[in-house]
């Protein structure tokens, strides 16, 4: 194989254009704008967990989005989502991260507010009742707020696509999962990752990568049988399910055991998922733990990405250090996979970023099972649609 | 011969260096075998105390060994300055119960330091042969952006 000149290196790859994507979709400021406009200010995105908000008034913030929000369960058991700045002179209402409040006061003029969003109190409102500034044109600014399995998405967009319809089936592998024994969060860390948003979604469906892990190499990963058992499947909107794993945890003799491990309801300790679900979520199972991905594009190369691990609430104090052992290895900060993962979005970041890349190529075919593209193209085939434009030349918009 | 304070924050000066020189044979031993390493951290998100790695002996033995095979950027370095802010004689005869402040600076190849992580150890040494050893080590982190995360103990 030739190496190649300039004009070979960035004629696009002679293969259908859904297939590959252009490296202007990872790095060009025009095309991150209309992303955050077009996808981001209008999807249903991940908010939490309903576990971090177990009681009446708890809430929890959101520094992170476009505009800082704020996510409170209120009296009637329903979480909304508010932007958490007070309407009056623009101060963030709730500073910490979370906690229980029945009414908000603002710090600065302390106008008070309750959890419906309602502007309760106004200090001498007389002066405001001479202007007309009614009370009732103080409430917060809501934000389309729905739950499904316990997990809580929020929607930016005033007139959102409906929400039963943006998650379909997509998630119904989870409901038992989800829902048959209460669950809760037991992990959560933030990485500012120095990669477009793209590539850490990527990196949850690029499967093809896993010859990158040592802990997948000395498992079983990556046997013919397991890989081609897997399945990928596609969901509309661009959700995805990557399915039929199951992992020989006994290959490793280091490996945390699973037997004594109670599984998640519905899985077995060894099975396996992965959900990416469009734009920026992934859930995914090791069978008695379940991690939650969710990434917040800041600029076009950089991006947040909050993880979370899930475990059974009523477990005993010594099932959970298990748990948490099991979430660890592969998934916590300083585990064997997360850091190479991250490791890898970053080094790819580099290649676009600087105008070294051209093209992603997507193009794997393998009857949809685990290292198919299939689940790039899927993402991608959304992402043009939204955003007007073809991933494999985003710099023309759609007729 | 009995195992004063200055020998203790010189053997926890040890332990520092031969972390930071990656000399992880020798790091292991300093420590008894029943060396528990802990890495944990609050989280005001969840309000709830969070484990985010646990390694007996065996473990961490698995973890150096696998080292060589991580991928990561040869010549990243991580130092660990501390300082001992508290030494008292533990319950359990022989051992002493040391807290220290660290600050992890990584190093990468182009010579580039950033602050990694601060927070605390909360060490106990047995000191009862007259050679300190590591019984227990909980890093407790302050800090909670670690970027993409670390295959070394802090």
């Amino acid at each position: 194989m030739p190496s190649r000149n300039r004009e070979t290196w960035e004629r696009p790859p002679d293969l259908p254009e859904t297939h590959y994507v252009d490296a202007a979709a990872y790095a060009n400021p025009d095309i991150f704008a209309d992303e955050m406009s077009r996808i981001l200010a209008r999807s249903w995105r991940f908010g939490c967990h309903e576990s971090e908000l177990p009681d009446a008034f708890d809430f929890r913030t959101i520094d992170h989005a476009e505009v800082p929000l704020v996510m409170i369960r209120g009296e009637d058991g329903r979480i909304r989502t508010f932007y958490n700045v007070c309407p009056h002179r623009g101060a963030k209402l709730f500073n910490d991260l979370s906690g229980n409040a029945r009414l908000k006061t603002c710090f600065f003029h302390h106008w008070t507010f309750d959890w419906k969003g309602d502007c309760v109190s106004r200090p001498r409102p007389k002066a405001y009742d001479d202007m007309n500034l009614r009370a009732e044109d103080c409430g917060l600014r809501e934000v389309h707020t729905d739950t499904l399995y316990g997990l809580v998405f929020f929607n930016l967009d005033d007139r959102p696509i409906p929400f039963a319809d943006y998650f379909g089936d997509a998630l119904a592998s989870f409901e038992r999962t989800l829902t048959e024994e209460p669950v809760e969060v037991f992990h959560y860390h933030q990485a500012v990752v120095q990669a477009n948003w793209k590539q850490w979604v990527e990196s949850n469906m690029d499967h093809y990568h896993e010859w990158m892990h040592v802990m997948l190499r000395r498992t079983n990963v990556l046997t013919e049988e397991t890989l081609f058992k897997r399945r990928v499947e596609l969901y509309p909107y661009g959700h995805i399910m990557f399915r039929g794993m199951q992992i020989d945890y006994q290959d490793e003799a280091t490996v945390v055991p699973r037997e004594q491990s109670k599984a998640l309801p519905g899985l077995t300790a060894e099975t396996f998922h992965s959900t990416p679900i469009f734009p920026n979520t992934v859930l995914m199972t090791r069978g008695t733990v379940m991690r939650i991905d969710t990434t917040t594009p800041l600029t076009p190369d950089t991006s947040l990405v909050e993880f979370r691990g899930l475990g059974l609430k009523n477990d005993s104090e010594e099932d959970r250090i298990v748990r948490i052992r099991q979430h660890n290895e592969f998934w916590g900060p300083m585990s064997h996979n997360l850091p190479e993962d991250l490791f890898a979005a970053e080094q790819c970041a580099k290649g676009y970023r600087t105008g070294g890349a051209a093209y992603g190529i997507i193009c794997r075919e393998e009857n949809m099972s685990a290292q198919d593209d299939g689940g790039m193209r899927h993402f991608y085939a959304e992402w043009s649609k939204w955003m007007g434009r073809p991933a494999s030349d985003p710099r023309t918009k759609a007729a | 011969m009995a195992v004063g304070n200055e020998d203790i924050r010189d053997f926890l000066n040890r332990v520092a260096d031969a972390l930071d020189r990656e000399a992880w044979d020798e790091f292991l031993s300093m420590c008894a075998p029943e060396f528990e390493y802990r890495v944990t951290a609050y989280s005001y998100e969840l309000d709830k105390e969070m484990v985010w790695l646990i390694h007996d002996m065996d473990g961490l033995r698995y973890l150096f060994d696998v080292l060589p095979e991580q991928l990561g950027r040869k010549g990243t370095r991580m130092l660990r300055q501390i300082s001992v802010t508290d030494i008292s004689r533990g319950e359990a005869k022989g051992h002493v119960d040391v807290t220290s402040k660290v600050i992890a600076v990584r190093t990468s190849p182009e010579g580039v330091s950033e602050l990694f992580a601060a927070g605390r150890y909360l060490d106990v040494v047995d000191v009862a042969g007259g050679t300190p050893r590591m019984i227990k080590r909980e890093t407790r982190l302050d800090t909670r952006e670690l970027g993409i995360g670390s295959h070394v103990p802090i």
